[in-house]
């Protein structure tokens, strides 16, 4: 339906880590330049806006007052961190239908210089009286249960944030890069078992944006358009308590379709971005994006297949693990596709990457979107 | 839990019962939802011990417990150290006072 009519034009991150003195605002609009200056064009080229966060309630008006800009269109639907790939579906169908022809997709927060942790705005009335960290203990449960049924390891736990760490030595914005050992994982500080400290993402402040246009527009830009071919979005609970099956996430759905929209299959692959809050979610994802059968993730992993030189390349910017997390990771999955299918991303780059996936996660397991993106011989 | 004394809801259309109180059956929209008393048995699904720190109430066991009516609960288990707590291990739930009102616990099931 709309494959191939739009592309990502530009695309960027801000400072990423520690920034201090600076608000989620002033973050975004570091990211929102440089990704303009990518694309060579003005702020107030932008009609079509989109992004939220986890600080304002009203957020495209917010976004929109701060940049000074009147869109034609916006969306600012939050599911979390899956919110930015719904968003590009939206900015697709936007640009498809002739409601905006400069998207932006934009997202910030300094949720580390700021409060020093996440902070969520709503309780849960099932499972916020427990005086027990969420999300965290959700995907604790999910991690739990995984190992109960399947036999996965710690170690094997460990291991996915091992690969991130050495793709984020490759990565001069990392956030961590120095070495790191699954020994190292396994005895970290215990939050909620199995999950060490090093099984979770960072806290981190940081910033992302994109530019899409239309496809024929999107030709004219300077850096080589990067292609939307397929999304989804899926969702299927709110609480921990009320997900079907805590080893199963809907991201088997969200990536049928994604798949099916873009003509792709999972072998045409060349490089993988995966919502990473914790080291479960890879081995998850994997399974259920079909890479491996259920339960069978653990043992995909080892050996280093998706650290650099293994076969599957997976969040080659060291992911929400080692690069950055700022609460909502999504876009920055986004803007690392865009580098590695423009052949941009330095020493991390996937020699010849055409094919990209991107899949994001929101809450806990809750809201699943998948996205297939492509370089331009890929159409 | 009203009236001190848990209940949940089953749709007396379709029959799907709902630990997360609603207006409307998730199982088939209608509006015929009664209370019924929670029934304490269960068994659980999964555990884990969350670290915290002693001003912040200490280490705690928090599970997902199946219930025996069908609905799928997080809950805290009291009176086991968490390395005793395990996966298909039968439960009981009950009422205690939590800091912010009444909250559901489990217990290991003597009885089973």
């Amino acid at each position: 339906m709309i494959r191939g009519t739009s592309a990502i034009v530009g695309a960027a991150v801000s400072r990423l880590g520690r920034v201090p003195g600076a608000t989620h605002l002033e973050l975004t609009a570091e990211a929102v330049h440089a990704a303009l200056t990518d694309a060579a064009l003005p702020l107030h080229a932008v009609d079509g806006l989109f992004g939220c966060n986890m600080l304002n309630l009203l957020p495209s008006i917010t976004l929109a007052e701060y940049f000074g800009l009147q869109p034609r269109y916006v969306d600012s639907t939050n599911i979390g961190g899956a919110s930015f790939i719904h968003h590009l579906t939206s900015a697709a169908l936007a640009l498809d239908a002739g409601l905006c022809s400069v998207a932006l997709i934009a997202y910030g927060s300094n949720q580390l210089s700021g409060a020093g942790r996440m902070v969520l705005p709503e309780t849960l009335p099932l499972e916020s009286g427990y005086d027990v960290p969420l999300p965290v203990t959700g995907y604790a449960l999910a991690a739990a249960r995984h190992m109960h049924e399947y036999g996965t390891t710690r170690r094997q736990l460990a291991e996915v944030a091992v690969s991130a760490r050495r793709w984020a030595q490759l990565n001069p914005a990392a956030m961590l890069r120095e070495p790191l050992s699954a020994e190292q994982v396994l005895g970290a500080r215990m939050v909620a078992d199995p999950l060490t400290v090093r099984d979770c993402c960072l806290v981190s402040d940081g910033a992302a944006a994109i530019v899409l246009m239309r496809a024929d527009e999107a030709r004219d830009r300077p850096r080589p358009p990067v292609y939307v071919l397929g999304t989804a979005t899926e969702l299927s609970h709110r609480h921990i308590g009320q997900m079907p099956d805590v080893t199963r996430s809907a991201a088997t759905r969200s990536a049928a379709r994604a798949f099916s929209a873009a003509g792709a299959s999972l072998g045409d692959v060349d490089v993988v971005q995966l919502y990473d809050a914790f080291t479960i979610n890879v081995i998850m994802f994997l399974e259920d994006l079909g890479f491996c059968p259920k339960g069978e993730g653990g043992g995909f992993i080892e050996g280093g297949r998706i650290a650099p030189g293994g076969t599957l390349p997976v969040n080659t910017n060291g992911g929400g693990l080692s690069c950055v997390h700022t609460g909502m990771y999504g876009l920055f999955e986004l803007v690392e596709a865009t580098l590695q299918l423009r052949g941009e991303a330095g020493e991390r780059q996937v020699k010849g990457a055409e094919l990209a996936l991107c899949h994001a996660n929101g809450g806990m397991f809750s809201s699943q979107a998948t996205a297939v993106l492509g370089a331009a011989t890929t159409l | 839990m009203r009236a001190g004394t848990p209940h949940l809801q089953r749709c007396s259309a379709c029959g799907e019962c709902t630990i997360l109180p609603v207006v409307l059956c998730r199982g088939c929209g209608e509006r015929r939802l009664e209370w019924e008393p929670l029934d304490p048995r269960g068994r659980v699904y999964s555990a884990t011990v969350v670290r915290r720190k002693q001003e912040q109430g200490g280490d705690v066991t928090v599970v997902l417990v199946d219930l025996a009516q069908g609905p799928r609960l997080l809950s805290r288990f009291a009176g086991l150290a968490g390395a005793e707590v395990r996966i298909g291990m039968p439960v009981l739930a009950q009422i205690v006072e939590g800091t912010d009102g009444p909250l559901i616990v489990v217990t290991s099931d003597p009885s089973a």
